[in-house]
């Protein structure tokens, strides 16, 4: 009965997608639900690569602001007749909710990309890893927001609540955060196709298509 | 889950003799449509907000040439950040999407949908939900910014001074918030319902 489910044209040929992983996903998902052995299903290369990605991008996003600080030596001269003062000052990315939000977030989405990994040959873990998968996606895009938006207020400024730009000061701060974000932007886009590709993989096996 | 493999194995789910309880063609299409529609509810509601929130506040200036006190009007509104102009593009957008899938919707609950309509609100359920996550994100950095200020940066805080203006932005985020996670839930719905039909 599981079998029929499964047009019969669909598992010969791969439909125009991309690949044999493909196809070889689907075809070992007909054959295990038909055969009704085990618990495991084939592994979908495409998707396990991108969750890979997603990891190696999470983590380093995580590591680089949190490592993410600058400390520079300002002069100040109080007077003509005495030597200018050697104040030093320090940025760090904990100073900022913002920055402190995004470090917890690719945390978070790093130890589920593991776990996700780790589970991803068993049938009945689908459903928690997608919607673990759009917790993540949700977290990620958001915590990319909030620390880009930090990043243009530093870079930047607002001139009408007087909000001074710092990042004149703390030059390698603020590129070393910006390469943070733009890394874990590119996580988010991982996990948002990665995602898509999950929906495709479920309703090309659905039993109406 | 009997009725439910039931059903699917039949002519296609669409037997009237089903249960009207549990997901029939579509998948739970009472909540989808109840979810869409506290979803055009919420962007509305947070536009409206948004785009209000305006404030002028006089502050007195002491000028060491004037004998008296001169008053300087700051105005504050939504356009001031890049931000919030960001929140309400995307609060825009994801109420006019929630309209046209709120007939989509209506499709599914009639039963003359094709199997590609639920996979499609889907696709677009999950990107709308990265676009408008993204979009509170920003909007609730600055409006923390702007309510706690921040010691390191020396960015002192205006909620203090333009009250309403805090309270619109604020208003705005949350709203922007719930729909976020109704945007979530939805996805979480149908992808669910879509999941269960393949098996």
């Amino acid at each position: 009965m599981e079998a029929s489910r499964v047009k019969p044209g669909f598992n010969g040929v791969g439909v125009g997608l991309d690949g044999s992983s493909r196809r070889g996903y689907m075809g070992g998902v007909g054959a295990a639900a038909a055969g009704g052995s085990g618990r495991r299903s084939p592994v979908d290369a495409c998707g396990v690569s991108l969750r890979v990605f997603v990891l190696a991008a999470t983590l380093v996003a995580a590591v680089v602001m949190g490592v993410d600080r600058q400390t520079r030596n300002i002069e100040i001269t109080l007077a003509d007749t005495l030597p200018p003062l050697q104040v030093p000052v320090t940025a760090k990315w904990s100073y900022s909710s913002a920055f402190v939000y995004f470090v917890v977030a690719n945390a978070m989405v790093c130890v589920f990309s593991a776990a996700a990994l780790a589970a991803c040959r068993r049938r009945g873990a689908v459903v928690p890893v997608m919607v673990g998968d759009l917790l993540a996606l949700a977290l990620l895009f958001s915590a990319v927001g909030a620390a880009a938006e930090f990043g243009i207020l530093g870079e930047r400024g607002n001139s009408h609540v007087r909000w001074a730009k710092v990042c004149n000061v703390y030059g390698a701060f603020c590129e070393r955060a910006m390469a943070a974000v733009i890394v874990s932007l590119i996580g988010a886009f991982a996990n948002l196709v990665m995602l898509m590709l999950t929906i495709l993989t479920i309703h090309k096996s659905s039993s109406y298509y | 889950m009997a009725t439910v493999d039931a059903t699917t194995a039949e002519s296609g789910g669409k037997d009237a003799a089903a249960a009207p309880a549990p997901p029939r063609a579509g998948g739970f299409p009472g909540a989808d449509l109840a979810l869409r529609l506290l979803l055009f509810a919420s962007t509305l509601a947070g536009l409206v907000v948004l785009a209000t929130a305006k404030q002028t506040v006089l502050f007195p200036v002491t000028l060491p040439q004037l004998p008296q006190v001169i008053f300087v009007s700051m105005p504050a509104k939504f356009k001031d950040s890049p931000a919030l102009i960001y929140l309400l593009v995307a609060l825009c957008v994801t109420c006019f999407y929630s309209l046209l899938t709120a007939l989509g919707s209506l499709k599914l609950i009639s039963g003359s949908s094709t199997p590609k309509t639920l996979f499609l609100l889907l696709l677009l359920d999950v990107f709308y939900a990265a676009v408008m996550a993204s979009a509170t994100g920003s909007g609730g950095g600055v409006a923390w910014i702007g309510l706690k200020g921040n010691s390191h940066t020396r960015w002192n805080k205006i909620c203090d001074s333009y009250g309403k203006f805090c309270r619109h932005i604020g208003a705005a985020v949350f709203l922007g918030l719930v729909a976020s996670i109704v945007l979530v839930l939805l996805a979480a719905l149908n992808a669910y319902s879509l999941y269960r039909r393949s098996r």
